[in-house]
């Protein structure tokens, strides 16, 4: 922004002779001012968008590319935006044509970027527990360049149990209700709007952070062979990914880039809008990669009775944090999570990926709540007493307050 | 300094601290250096001449990212892109920075914001002022570029030819005998027959390569594309309609594009005198070549449609008396994607005849010529 846009070449031309200082210090405030106004800008909504490849949309979304298909992408539309209307954001957020010739310089679009869907039914005892899972972000990327700036993801899900297996239309109904609302659901535009109302868009002077890699080390995979072979062991990465940058992005108020799992397209995403137009999206090269290894997974007999088994969850990642160019480590450690679970002695279907899969992403909450709040208590059971360890969550701390 | 001069210097400290050129092109590019330090601990001298080289090191790390010609001008004015860093980094943020105080060394990693737009103006790459133009002199340019789609594609089947030589011979052999004796005369006979017969098969299969005719399309967009790079880039650019009519004739736009109609060279006659009479109307340099349309498929990524373009060129020195060459470029492909084939093509010749023509500008300037 030039000064003479701002109204101030004329006040400060006034003050002139012998308040050089006062000037300067005027100035800065001034430059201060923008800085921090300039969250306040306008932001135009460019609508809702599926972020994996075109190929990929039936196969990726098979339910909500089904609710959105007929009808309903207009009604998630409308909700959208008469939801974010009603509200009062940190950013102004414009329904306008994006791009107008008098705000051509201002280009900084957002859209509801759907990243994947997950189902899964367990069956325990009598019931059957189904879960279905949207993993969304608030996307924002610079509609001239055709470039992210920053995305602040988060995941809904529904749980519901009945007495009988769950059918297709049964699961494609819980998504529905997910995707446009229903009484007691989280609904995918309420939390849209609630994460908007702590996101600013990122800065160009803000540093990127992006999980660069997600794997599964071979106990991961054998574990999910032994107990869960129904699962897709390659969709695991992406979710793992995915469910990291939530709890980050969350839990420090940073936005992050987003995971690609294909590496020859590593630095592009489509963004596929349900109105029908369709962007390839840059994806900046990331200041600090986060390469994520799913160690392993452990299930424990803890103690059983007469009436239940206490099973104990584990989970172990490797996670590194670093600057790619200067290959500086901030953090490179084992972390890890145990959680139990009860199962009645008359319960004889257990699920075991579905507790496993929870353990790991408690250890991701509880890892990046803890890198504000040294005084956690997970510290002490979830990372490595050695000096090098603490030293290390210490610097990673320091690094994740830098990059707000 | 006085009052006077201290407050002017603190009023374009301001606009410096604020203005951010409106029509300058950035882009962010990571850096890193690794500096010794004497004494018992780093400097602030010291951290800044770090600082200072990893800006040059993210200027050097983006122009080894462009192209060879831009890498060799860059190398060649080095010092005098050190010399004035500031003018080119418009803000770095440190990413990482590390003392390490045994060996006595202190190294930084920062993301540099790079004004490329001046950048490329100073590497003498980008575009000149009209003052530049006029003070340099006028390298007058014309250039005929085609765009081309199959038309037709003729294919012949295979050409088989086959032979097969079949010998046959026989040999017979007939004894006859005969005994007299007193009381009787004994006769014998007997006959010997041998025959064989050797075939030998072999031939040949000759295969003839498609005949592709081209679909020769007049693309403004690649006009204006190029016009628009060269221009910037301090040439006199002449359109190829003005040299034909000042010619006398030896340059025939219909002939070329005819003769790119049917195959990917110009005929040398049709060459030879485009050349000479590109000269003959006084220009100096010829920049001619085609792009390539190829066939529409789906962007698997955004599931737009994407068209791929080929682009071969090349820039002729005509102002001898024989044409030399002084660039050639291609083929390279380039994709252009849009919600339909036509704007697919058309961004896709965009991009083409733009990287295109940067790069020729970029290798006549390293030659020197501008």
């Amino acid at each position: 922004m030039l000064l003479s846009d701002t109204g101030y070449t004329g006040h400060v031309r006034f003050l002139g002779k012998g308040f050089g200082v006062a000037v300067l210090a005027v100035g800065l405030f001034l430059k201060s001012t923008i800085a921090t106004a300039l969250p306040t800008s306008t932001v135009y909504f460019a609508g809702i968008a599926y972020t994996s490849n075109a190929s990929n949309v039936e196969q990726t979304f098979p339910h909500v590319s089904k609710a959105l298909a007929s009808g309903g992408n207009t009604t998630l539309d409308n909700s959208v935006r008469s939801s974010i209307q009603g509200q009062s954001l940190p950013e102004t957020i414009s329904f306008d044509s994006l791009g107008s010739v008098k705000d051509a310089s201002k280009s900084v679009a957002l859209a509801l970027g759907l990243d994947a869907e997950s189902a899964s039914v367990e069956h325990i005892g009598d019931v059957y527990k189904l879960r279905v899972e949207v993993s969304a972000e608030a996307l924002f990327f610079d509609f001239k360049e055709k470039q992210v700036l920053g995305g602040f993801p988060f995941i809904i899900d529904f749980i519901t149990v009945s007495p009988t297996p769950p059918t297709d239309a049964d699961i494609q109904k819980a998504f529905e209700g997910l995707l446009f609302g229903t009484d007691g659901m989280h609904s995918l535009t309420g939390e849209f709007v609630k994460t908007l109302s702590r996101a600013q868009v990122p800065l160009a002077s803000s540093k990127h952070l992006r999980v660069t890699s997600s794997t599964l080390d071979t106990k991961a995979v054998d574990y999910l062979h032994q107990y869960a072979p129904q699962v897709d062991a390659a969709a695991i990465p992406q979710q793992v990914a995915q469910a990291f940058g939530t709890y980050l992005a969350s839990n420090q108020r940073l936005s992050v880039l987003p995971y690609s799992s294909n590496q020859a397209l590593g630095s592009s995403m489509a963004a596929r809008f349900i109105e029908g137009e369709s962007y390839d999206l840059k994806i900046p090269e990331a200041d600090y990669d986060i390469r994520i290894n799913v160690a392993g997974f452990k299930k424990i007999n803890q103690s059983s009775s007469s009436v239940a088994t206490v099973y104990l969850y584990g989970a172990f990642v490797d996670l590194t944090v670093l600057e790619p160019l200067s290959n500086h480590v901030y953090f490179s450690q084992r972390i890890k999570q145990g959680q139990t679970k009860t199962v009645p002695t008359a319960q004889t279907n257990v699920d075991d990926w579905s507790p496993a899969y929870d353990t790991l992403k408690t250890l991701f909450f509880n890892f990046t709540s803890s890198l504000s709040d040294p005084h956690n208590p997970w510290l002490k059971s979830g990372l490595p007493s050695d000096a090098q360890a603490q030293s290390q969550f210490q610097s990673l701390g320091e690094l994740i307050q830098s990059c707000r | 300094m006085s009052m006077k001069h201290w407050g002017y210097g603190a009023i374009a400290g301001i606009f410096a601290l604020l203005a951010v050129p409106v029509n300058a092109q950035t882009v962010s590019e990571k850096g890193m250096a690794t500096v010794p330090y004497t004494g018992w601990s780093l400097s602030a001298p010291q951290r800044q001449d770090a600082l200072k080289k990893a800006e040059v090191n993210a200027l050097e790390r983006y122009i080894a990212d462009t192209n060879a010609a831009r890498s060799r001008i860059f190398e060649s004015k080095q010092d005098q892109f050190t010399a004035h860093i500031d003018d080119y980094i418009l803000g770095s943020t440190v990413l990482s920075e590390n003392q390490d105080k045994q060996a006595k060394t202190y190294s930084v990693v920062i993301r540099a914001d790079i004004n490329s737009t001046r950048l490329m103006n100073d590497l003498g790459t980008g575009a000149s002022s009209a003052t530049d133009v006029a003070s340099a002199g006028h390298n007058t340019m014309t250039f005929l570029f085609v765009a081309r789609s199959q038309s037709s594609v003729q294919s012949f089947d295979d050409k088989v030819y086959k032979r097969t030589d079949a010998d046959s011979s026989m040999t017979s052999s007939t004894n006859e005998g005969e005994s007299v004796q007193a009381h009787n005369i004994g006769t014998s006979d007997s006959t010997q027959q041998h025959s064989s017969q050797a075939t030998t098969s072999g031939g040949s299969v000759t295969r003839k390569a498609d005949k592709v005719d081209w679909s020769v399309t007049n693309a403004s967009e690649v006009d204006t594309a190029m016009t628009g790079i060269f221009s910037d880039a301090g040439y006199d650019v002449v359109e190829a309609d003005q040299v034909e009519g000042a010619s006398g004739g030896m340059v025939n736009i219909a002939n070329i594009r005819d003769a790119y109609s049917h195959g990917n060279d110009l005929p040398s006659n049709i060459m030879y005198s485009t050349t000479q009479g590109v000269q003959r109307a006084g220009i100096g340099y010829f920049a001619f070549g085609t792009l390539d349309v190829g066939m529409a498929d789906k962007d698997p990524v955004s599931g737009n449609v994407r068209v791929f373009v080929t682009v071969t060129g090349k820039v002729l020195n005509v102002q001898g008396r024989f044409a030399r060459t002084l660039v050639s470029i291609g083929p390279v492909q380039y994709a252009g994607l849009g919600p339909d084939a036509t704007v697919a093509r058309t961004n896709a010749l965009k991009e083409a005849a733009s990287q295109a023509a940067h790069q020729m500008v970029d290798e006549l300037s390293n030659k020197g010529i501008r």
